[in-house]
């Protein structure tokens, strides 16, 4: 008899558990205490050169001097901290941030089937929500200097139609090196209070659909699909996801490196500029001149190169949203399985690749 | 009881709790995982274009209220003779069912990404219950029969 109540008992508590689990999704706001002082209070007075509004990489010590009021995007700026997740389920806010910043869920900017960027008017409302209008400066960063959240998140500032978009270099970790205050508890963002005042998107050109893709494949011959992708992914040795079981590239696909290797990192950590990619271009016949559309799995790590291309003023380049993940969705779409540039690939259709591709 | 019936029972109540444990760690790692929380996403899709899923949910919720409903009727046929045991299992039926039912007809895909493995494991937990416990009725019943 003992053991049925033990075992009724366990089972209650489980399920008690589970469903307190189920509704957290309405989360609660930490209204803990701030470490630091409001802006203006700091004894902190970092100043720093200012730079170009299309500037996007940042350092600690620019945005420091935001906080502190010593730049002109001082009046009006918004710092996100960008990973996937709620505030409560992520670790990176909680543990510190930066003094002011707000969590931004990558999940509020990505629709669930296909991971690619919401619809205008969704966006619309998540950016004003956060007090974000497109005179807003952005600052957004992530953990570290390979995560591509905060470039994803910047991207789709851009993309919407903020004029001035940053992204911390190195992310937080190169904040907490640089030795500037950190703080904890819950920010909570502050709905703007005039519209966002631009239609949304104001560059809907910086974003391919998988059939404009295809059609500017057939079409423009200047047109070059580059992979942002591990060797590896590139090769079809893996799709790099556990939710996709098939492995390969788009047929015409050419290989751009990887970002989460630090590929795209200088020895200090900072985001390099055009000229390396304009190496990593030239091993596939490539050039920056070339109608660039970058890609990945689902299109974080192809928006670091766009920036890059970005703030030093190319307008050529854009982002096949969709990457892998839809091109294999499509049994009929054409595949390349192996390296285009030697006699080792295969070309075939979605539907002749195997199913048991998926990362481990 | 026989040595077969309590191993059954055994089992029958092991993989209850394993249901159970199973929908806190699957909701639990589609919360907190991104990979894992995109597979979920990939499977609803998957399951939607493949299976009527709405319908499938409804015909689960019917199917379990049916049987709990008949395992009372069992059991307030005999409730002179149920002792302490019978009213705690027959209490985990109802208990497992609305727990099923109620998670079932509440939530959705659109509200919690793990609604369909969990909503499966929550009523698998509540049929391995009805099961063991109609189980037990009956042999119970047929046992009183035969002397």
């Amino acid at each position: 008899m003992k053991k049925k109540i033990l075992s009724i008992l366990f089972c209650t508590m489980l399920t008690t558990f589970t469903v307190l689990g189920c509704s957290s999704k309405e989360e609660k706001k930490d209204t803990k205490k701030q470490d630091t002082k409001p802006a203006a209070e700091q004894t902190s007075k970092v100043e720093a050169e200012a730079v170009d509004t299309k500037q996007v990489y940042v350092t600690p010590e620019w945005v420091q001097s935001v906080i502190d009021g010593n730049q002109d995007e001082s009046d009006n700026y918004v710092i996100l901290e960008c990973s996937w997740g709620t505030e409560k389920d992520s670790p990176v806010y909680g543990e510190a941030h930066i003094p002011g910043a707000y969590h931004m869920n990558t999940d509020n900017i990505e629709e669930d089937q296909y991971w690619n960027i919401r619809s205008g008017e969704e966006i619309e409302k998540v950016l004003t929500d956060f007090g974000i209008t497109k005179d807003t400066t952005v600052i957004c960063y992530g953990d570290i200097g390979t995560n591509s959240a905060d470039d994803r998140v910047a991207f789709t500032a851009l993309w919407a139609g903020v004029g001035n978009v940053k992204c911390l270099d190195g992310g937080m970790e190169a904040w907490t090196k640089a030795g500037y205050d950190t703080e904890d508890g819950s920010n909570e963002p502050k709905t703007a209070k005039e519209a966002f005042g631009v239609e949304i998107p104001a560059h809907p050109e910086y974003i391919l659909t998988i059939d404009q893709v295809k059609d500017k494949q057939e079409n423009d011959e200047k047109f070059k699909l580059v992979s942002i992708r591990s060797k590896d992914e590139f090769l079809g040795k893996t799709s790099g996801y556990s939710y996709i079981d098939k492995a390969g590239e788009p047929k015409g696909a050419i290989w751009g490196h990887d970002t989460d290797d630090g590929s795209y990192l200088d020895k200090n950590g900072n985001t390099v500029g055009t000229d390396v990619l304009k190496n990593y271009l030239s091993e596939s016949g490539a050039s920056l001149d070339d109608d660039l559309a970058f890609y990945c799995g689902t299109g974080w790590r192809a928006t670091i190169p766009f920036l890059i291309m970005y703030q030093e003023g190319y307008t050529n380049m854009s982002l096949y949203d969709g990457g892998w993940f839809v091109w294999q969705m499509d049994d009929s779409n054409p595949v390349q399985v192996g390296d285009p540039a030697s006699d080792n690939v295969e070309y075939i259709t979605v539907g002749g690749l195997s199913n048991d591709k998926a990362a481990k | 009881m026989t040595k077969a019936g309590k191993r059954l029972y055994i089992v029958d109540t092991v993989l209850e709790v394993l249901c159970l444990a199973g929908a806190y760690i699957v909701d639990y790692f589609t919360r907190k995982k991104m990979g894992m929380a995109r597979y979920v996403s990939y499977k609803n899709y998957s399951w939607e274009t493949k299976y009527p899923m709405r319908m499938l949910s409804y015909i689960g919720i019917i199917t379990l209220s049916i049987l709990t409903v008949a395992f009372l009727i069992l059991f307030f046929q005999k409730i002179q003779e149920m002792g302490r045991g019978e009213y705690i299992m027959a209490g985990a039926v109802i208990l497992l069912t609305v727990l099923y039912v109620w998670y079932t007809l509440v939530f959705s895909r659109e509200i919690q990404r793990s609604y369909y493995l969990v909503s499966a494991l929550y009523g698998a937990a509540a049929f391995l219950q009805i099961v063991k416990a109609g189980t037990f009725l009956i042999r119970r019943r047929n046992e009183k029969n035969n002397k």
